[in-house]
């Protein structure tokens, strides 16, 4: 039905996260349909966000510079680190803007069965960075699964004995929820740890 | 005839050995009886897949369509105590990719487990006739699934436990000896064992207070049901925080003895539920094929009576050809029991005549 260059179009944008065939074959068809306005330009920004964007060698976040501009603000409260899974995670908490420490990007999280080990989430080094680098609160800001508390666990046993405040994020109703939507291991949580008002 | 919550109508597009079908179910017995191969168990199954589950055949949405068609659909209408009148529909609508569909009141469901919070499901098939001897696991199951369908976080324990204990069984396989890493999935299996422990002995209490107030005084033979395993006896005489600090000891100093054999030799998946049919004072395993169909169905009979009373779900017990084991004592007892359980039943059987001492509560259907 298609020829071979929009067959491997729509092959490689239903891999894209979140996308299958048939929003792969809406995507290529709304791309080939305005070339000039939207195909050629997105060429353009994906060649030069492949060439300009690098990983941060401090923290793992994503910039154009070797380190972030997270890394690099002087506005940002350096002695306060929070520990996230992935990217997306960091942007997450950024956009809530009530953050203002630095972070950490493990990359993923323990899973035995996955094979990711302490070593590929580059915890070693996330333990001398916190031993040299004056930091006095670790925020273990990692999601509440099972490989996310097991690494919770892990990172809070290998800091046990420095001078730290190590903390994690609040469970509970979230804004704007209504009760009746929650999941019960949610509002059980939320139960539990109700506070004063 | 009283009106009892339930399904009071279903009607059903190519499905199975069904063209349309179209039942006025409004009683609390339903009796389906009729010849081998008349699409008796097929009518149960259909109920039965108004629940997150793949129904009492588990089996795969392609496997229900009618010979030539590629889309089915069961619809019913439900009398909900505290909802009122509720509509479901359970299909496929036959598209490139087989999908099972549940909407309530026209509305798809987000989560297929939202309409067991609408209607809370028993069955008794043939298949389980062997319940009694077959493998712990499936006797396991059932107490867990009684369980979960008053106490979701049953259900989150179980599945971390065994998320955490493949965790751990990978970690040791691959000969890694990781002492933070290991301890930190022993402290969730201690701590998810334990819970999951406690809970189905509470469980195990309520159903046994029913069995005691409502079945034996009914009639029923007094059967009793135990569960016996290492946590159980550790939380009889130790507080939970005590059993959860042995058992990851008990896992840390059992690691090299797991690595070899696999899993581990302790936990809640090592528990069994056994059962006493006391006229005789006979075990489970050991009691005739017919005394064994009693003692199942009284955990069946007690279990829905609990989950009437727990949940706030529509109870339906669904019974597929219950009566081949019993001989008419027990049969009188079975027919006792269902009538005063208040539950909507659905039953199959082959000859309508076995069924008549339930006709004052029952309408009839032969397919």
């Amino acid at each position: 039905m298609f020829g071979q260059e929009i067959q491997q179009l729509i092959f490689l944008l239903s891999r894209f996260p979140g996308l299958g065939p048939r929003s792969g074959r809406r995507l290529a068809l709304h791309l080939l349909k305005k070339k000039e306005t939207t195909l050629l330009p997105l060429i353009h920004t994906l060649q030069r966000a492949a060439e300009a964007v690098k990983v941060c060698s401090e923290c793992g976040n994503l910039d154009t510079s070797p380190v972030c501009s997270i890394c690099t603000s002087t506005k940002r409260d350096s002695k306060v680190l929070c520990v996230v899974e992935e990217i997306s995670d960091l942007w997450a908490l950024e956009r809530s803007g009530e953050y203002h420490g630095r972070y950490f990007v493990l990359g993923g999280k323990l899973s035995a069965i996955s094979g990711v080990k302490p070593e590929d989430l580059k915890i070693p080094f996330l333990v001398n960075k916190i031993k040299t680098s004056g930091i006095t609160e670790v925020v273990l800001a990692l999601n509440p699964t099972l490989e996310g508390q097991t690494t919770l666990y892990y990172i809070r046993e290998c800091l046990e004995n420095l001078p730290l405040k190590i903390t994690g994020l609040a469970h509970g109703v979230p804004m704007g929820g209504e009760l009746d939507y929650l999941d019960d291991a949610t509002l059980t949580t939320a139960m539990m740890r109700r506070q004063v008002v | 005839m009283p009106q009892t919550n339930g399904v009071v109508s279903l009607y059903l597009k190519d499905f199975r050995s069904y063209g349309e079908l179209v039942l006025d179910t409004r009683a609390q017995i339903i009796v389906i009886t009729g010849e081998n191969g008349r699409g008796k168990t097929n009518l149960l199954e259909a109920v039965s897949l108004l629940s997150p589950s793949k129904g009492i055949r588990k089996a795969k949405t392609t496997d229900l369509p009618k010979f030539g068609s590629k889309s089915w659909g069961v619809s019913a209408g439900v009398l909900h105590s505290i909802h009122g009148d509720l509509q479901f529909g359970v299909g496929d609508l036959g598209e490139e990719t087989p999908k099972k569909i549940i909407r309530m009141n026209g509305e798809t469901l987000k989560t297929h487990q939202d309409i067991g919070k609408m209607i809370t499901q028993l069955w008794l098939t043939p298949a389980m006739d062997r319940f009694v001897v077959d493998a712990p696991s499936g006797r396991r199951e059932f107490i867990d699934h009684i369980g979960w369908t008053f106490n979701l976080e049953h259900a989150t324990h179980i599945s971390t436990y065994e998320h955490a204990m493949k965790e751990r069984s990978k970690l040791l396989k691959d000969g890694v000896r990781d002492k933070i890493w290991l301890e930190s999935l022993e402290k969730t299996i201690a701590q998810m064992g334990v819970a999951i422990v406690s809970w189905r002995e509470t469980v195990l209490v309520l159903l046994k207070k029913i069995i005691a107030e409502l079945l034996i005084p009914s009639g029923f033979p007094r059967f009793e049901l135990n569960f016996e395993g290492d946590i159980e006896t550790l939380i009889q005489n130790k507080s939970a925080l005590e059993a959860e600090a042995f058992f990851q000891e008990k896992l840390g100093l059992s690691r090299e003895l797991d690595a070899i054999k696999g899993g581990s030799s302790m936990g809640p998946h090592r528990s069994d539920l056994s059962f006493l049919f006391c006229p005789k004072n006979t075990p489970g395993y050991l009691c005739s094929t017919g005394e064994q169909k009693i003692l199942i169905l009284g955990l069946v009979l007690s279990s829905i009576k609990l989950l009437e009373l727990k949940s706030q779900g529509v109870p339906l017990l669904l019974l597929d050809e219950v009566i081949a084991h019993l001989d008419p004592i027990y049969r009188r007892i079975l027919f006792d029991q269902i009538k005063n359980l208040k539950v909507q039943t659905w039953m199959t059987g082959i000859d309508i005549k076995d069924f008549q001492d339930l006709r004052s509560h029952s309408i009839y259907f032969s397919p």
